[in-house]
């Protein structure tokens, strides 16, 4: 009890309190700025290790000197300057160096060297401050039991406070930490004051304490200001940092789920959206539906007129989604140009398609970018859930396919899943590897529509047409499997294997007639075109005034300068280029003329309709009358009644193909109509 | 049921103009859409005209090409109409309507039979010819313009 009523009896309460309040907000600052340090890397490091260590020095100095204040002498005290300052020095470079081996690790050594370190450099400030003060006519004696306590005990709890530290995560200011500070602290100084006994010497008058030169209150008062104020620059330092810091990782978190062109939310975010709804629909049943949305279109858009109309683009998109979407719906960007909407409360596909209709309608309207226009467009897949699933990666799955399905249905079109999607999904990935198959081991069959004179009936040539029957799946229609071919990058490869089977049949058959073979617009981009025909014709003998390539509009309005020089090309080598399926495409007369073409081939569904449907019958005299004036030879395809052949040879249109003479047939069949002919002609 | 107002355009500044069509799902008509937008359209500098005939709007709209891309852009979101087509969009060296921040034809307008007419020619015109179309669109204004002066003749 010798301690404590010593404690009680020799000191200045007040000032007392004064102390204790000052390391506490010292202590607490203290700690949060060594945290802070431990966060950091670099010499970022080492600038909030100097200030913790300037913050933790001057509060155990202030901590000191406001007690010994505090502290009644029973004789009149000076202090040593020197001494004085330079404990002030040992307490900020040791708390300095404490803090900056506190921060090399998180293991036991740093903290445990670095709390010795601390409790040293409490010790030492301690007793250098002590020694400093000068006690007019009275002895200083030492009780070294204590001294070394008071030591073992400052050190213990500094060591303890750096571990507890080593383990915090850093977000908040440790209060355990900091209480063991301030334990630290207040520990040593008092066993410090414990472990020394001033003996007034003989004849000396005691008299209440009293400092030489400036009031003792005023200087406690002077020194608690400063070091406050170091508190409170340390304070203010580490709030405004905490803030920024905050700000910073709020910035982050929204960059992280954000898209930075669109500014919607992201793949990731929406990925989290999904989960929590598809959560909610297993766990309560709550119903939503997804859309995904594919541009069209965008590509050329973006390679055609720039990235950066591109970008603005994507970014109007994103706007126009939003203003599709109903309140509250969460619009997110995917992909490139992909984007999703979750559409919460919505269970059934109307509800879903009444949205993707808005997406479609909104989205096909033009963009006008400075003066120029971009037109794209989207398709739209929807998945519902509960309904098609209620796993994240399951819905994405099925409004996929719906989006695969509807993108192959054509531009701006929206499906919602379902099973018997996955059926002709299945199909297709089997037709599509028996395709490749087929492609290589060139299985195709070539059958041929005969083409006659329209005044004189005389076979005068074949339309050579590929058919396909995989054994897996009997006949697939020209209509199916030629895109398909397309999409793959076979077309170049079945169209030559087409192409040369035709042409060795041909030879068989009479000088007379005529061989069309089909070009698909692919091919015509397709380099190595002209070289394979050449080939073909090489191979085969058949002479290439009997050959002639139909191509379609289509082909020509890609690459147009690439078209034309293709054609002049085959043109040389001596085939005939005719149009296919006219009417029914962009029929612009300038092609007529820039082009090298010999024969325009009138679509089917005008012929049909032609003796009836005034419209139809007006274009197909069009056509006619054009053919005459610009020398070309005109073929009417798909006649099938004796009215549509009488209406069309009327209007002088040269050839004729249809069912009404004759369906596709099997070169066996077509070498016999040949002979037959040949000997009609004979007879 | 139009409103002048001074615009001075820089001479030599470029002008954009611009003609759509849409059809209306709503009964919403051209006097109201106008109406609200004249405030948008004045402050941006945007002249024009909109005409509403049974259930197809056409509107032309000119300005800065700016001004011009920002209003289509706003118009270009709203779905209160559908089947939006872009028929015209060219540089201008004036306006035509400048006498107009959002001039309005239609609906329920007491209209002459004679007017009523010129919508109906109007409207079938617009996907033959935009541009002879737009020039239309002026001199119905005209003739609105010198009817209602008339009226406000007589009734003086
Ligand atoms: C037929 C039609 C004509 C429009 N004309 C204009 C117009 O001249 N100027 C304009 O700023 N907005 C025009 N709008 C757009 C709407 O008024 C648009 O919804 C509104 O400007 C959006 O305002 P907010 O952004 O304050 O919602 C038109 C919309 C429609 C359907």
């Amino acid at each position: 009890m010798h301690f404590f009523n010593h404690l009680l009896h020799d000191h200045d309460l007040a000032l007392i309190l004064l102390a204790a309040a000052i390391c506490a907000a010292g202590c607490y600052v203290g700690v949060g700025l060594s945290q802070r340090a431990a966060s950091e890397r670099g010499t970022a490091r080492w600038h909030w290790c100097f200030l913790t260590g300037i913050v933790a020095g001057c509060t155990i100095w202030a901590t000191h000197f406001i007690a010994m204040f505090g502290y009644r002498s029973p004789v009149p005290v000076s202090l040593d300057g020197v001494l004085t300052l330079l404990s002030a020095h040992i307490a900020v470079v040791g708390s300095c160096a404490a803090v900056a081996v506190a921060t090399l690790s998180r293991r036991l050594w740093a903290s445990a060297t670095s709390g010795l370190l601390f409790g040293l450099t409490i010790a030492a400030m301690h007793y250098t401050g002590m020694s400093g003060y000068v006690f007019a006519g009275a002895e200083v004696r030492w009780d070294y039991g204590l001294v070394v306590v008071s030591i073992a005990l400052g050190t213990a709890l500094a060591a303890a406070a750096n571990f507890r530290l080593s383990g915090s995560d850093g977000t908040k200011v440790d209060i355990g930490s900091v209480a063991l500070w301030v334990a630290a602290i207040v520990a040593l100084h008092f066993t410090g004051m414990a472990s020394m006994t001033i003996a007034p010497l003989a004849g000396t008058v005691v008299t209440d304490a009293t400092y030489s030169g400036v009031g003792g209150n005023a200087l406690a008062g002077a020194i608690a200001t400063i070091s406050l104020m170091i508190v409170g620059l340390g304070l203010t330092t580490s709030q405004t940092d905490r803030r920024q810091q905050l700000r910073s990782r709020l910035r982050l978190q929204h960059q992280a789920m954000h898209d930075a062109l669109t500014g919607l939310p992201n793949r990731r975010a929406f990925g989290r959206a999904l989960a929590k709804r598809s959560a909610a629909a297993e766990a309560t049943g709550a119903a939503f539906a997804l859309l995904v949305v594919d541009l069209d279109n965008f590509k050329p858009v973006n390679d055609g007129m720039g990235h950066a109309t591109g970008d603005e683009v994507l970014k109007r998109v994103a706007h126009r989604l939003e203003c599709a979407a109903r309140p509250g719906d969460f619009v997110a960007r995917v992909g490139g140009d992909e984007f999703a909407i979750l559409l919460d409360g919505v269970r059934d596909s109307s509800a879903a398609g009444s949205v993707a209709d808005r997406v479609i309608e909104i989205l096909g309207r033009p963009f006008l970018i400075g003066e120029q226009i971009a037109e794209i467009g989207a398709c739209v897949g929807i998945s519902l859930a509960p309904h098609h699933a209620t796993n994240p990666s399951r819905l994405v799955n099925h409004a996929d396919h719906a989006l695969y399905s509807s993108k192959r249905r054509g531009k701006g079109r929206w499906q919602v899943f379902d099973d018997t999607l996955l059926e002709a999904i299945e199909r297709r990935r089997v037709l599509e590897a028996a395709l490749r198959r087929a492609a290589v081991r060139e299985d195709f069959d070539v059958v041929y529509q005969p083409i006659v004179d329209s005044s004189t009936d005389e076979l005068v040539g074949a339309e050579a047409l590929a058919r396909w029957s995989p054994a897996t799946h009997g006949a697939v229609p020209p209509a199916e499997f030629i895109p398909m071919a397309e999409e793959l990058g076979l077309i170049g490869r079945i169209g030559m294997t087409v192409l040369r089977k035709a042409c060795r049949e041909a030879m068989s058959w009479p000088d007379s007639i005529k061989l069309s073979v089909n070009l698909s617009p692919v091919q015509i981009l397709d380099p190595r075109l002209v070289s394979g025909v050449a080939a073909v014709l090489h191979e085969t003998g058949l002479p290439p005034q009997r050959l002639e390539l139909e191509i379609t509009e289509t082909a020509l309005l890609g690459d147009d300068e690439l078209a034309l020089r293709t054609l002049n090309r085959l043109v040389a080598l001596g085939v005939n280029v005719s149009l296919d399926d006219f009417g029914t495409g962009y029929s612009s007369l300038s092609y007529l003329h820039r082009f090298p073409i010999s024969r325009i081939k009138i679509d089917g569904s005008f012929v049909n309709q032609a003796p009836v449907d005034a419209n139809s019958a007006s274009i197909v005299r069009a056509i006619a009358e054009l053919g005459k004036s610009m020398d070309l030879q005109i073929t009417a395809e798909g006649i099938e009644t004796a009215a549509q052949r009488e209406f069309i040879t009327s209007h002088g249109c040269q050839n004729l193909q249809g069912f009404l003479i004759s369906r596709p047939l099997s070169e066996a069949e077509f070498s016999d109509l040949c002979r037959a002919a040949g000997q009609e002609r004979a007879a | 049921m139009t409103e002048r107002f001074d615009l001075t355009d820089q001479p030599g500044a470029p002008l954009l103009r611009l003609f759509y069509t849409s059809s209306a799902i709503a009964r919403l008509g051209a006097r109201e859409l106008a109406l609200a937008c004249e405030k948008r359209n004045r402050e941006a500098g945007i002249t024009g005209v909109l005409l509403r005939v049974d259930a197809t709007y056409l509107q032309v709209i000119e300005g800065a090409p700016k001004a011009v891309a920002e209003t289509f852009e706003r118009i270009c979101c709203d779905l209160r109409h559908r089947n939006l087509a872009l028929l015209e969009i060219e540089p201008a060296d004036e306006r035509i309507f400048g006498d107009w921040s959002m001039a309005h034809v239609g609906d329920s307008e007491s209209l002459t039979i004679a007017l009523r007419d010129d919508l109906e020619d109007i409207r079938l015109l617009a996907g033959v010819n935009a541009h002879n179309t737009v020039l239309r669109m002026r001199q119905l204004l005209d003739a609105v313009r010198a009817r209602d002066l008339e009226v406000r003749n007589c009734a003086a």
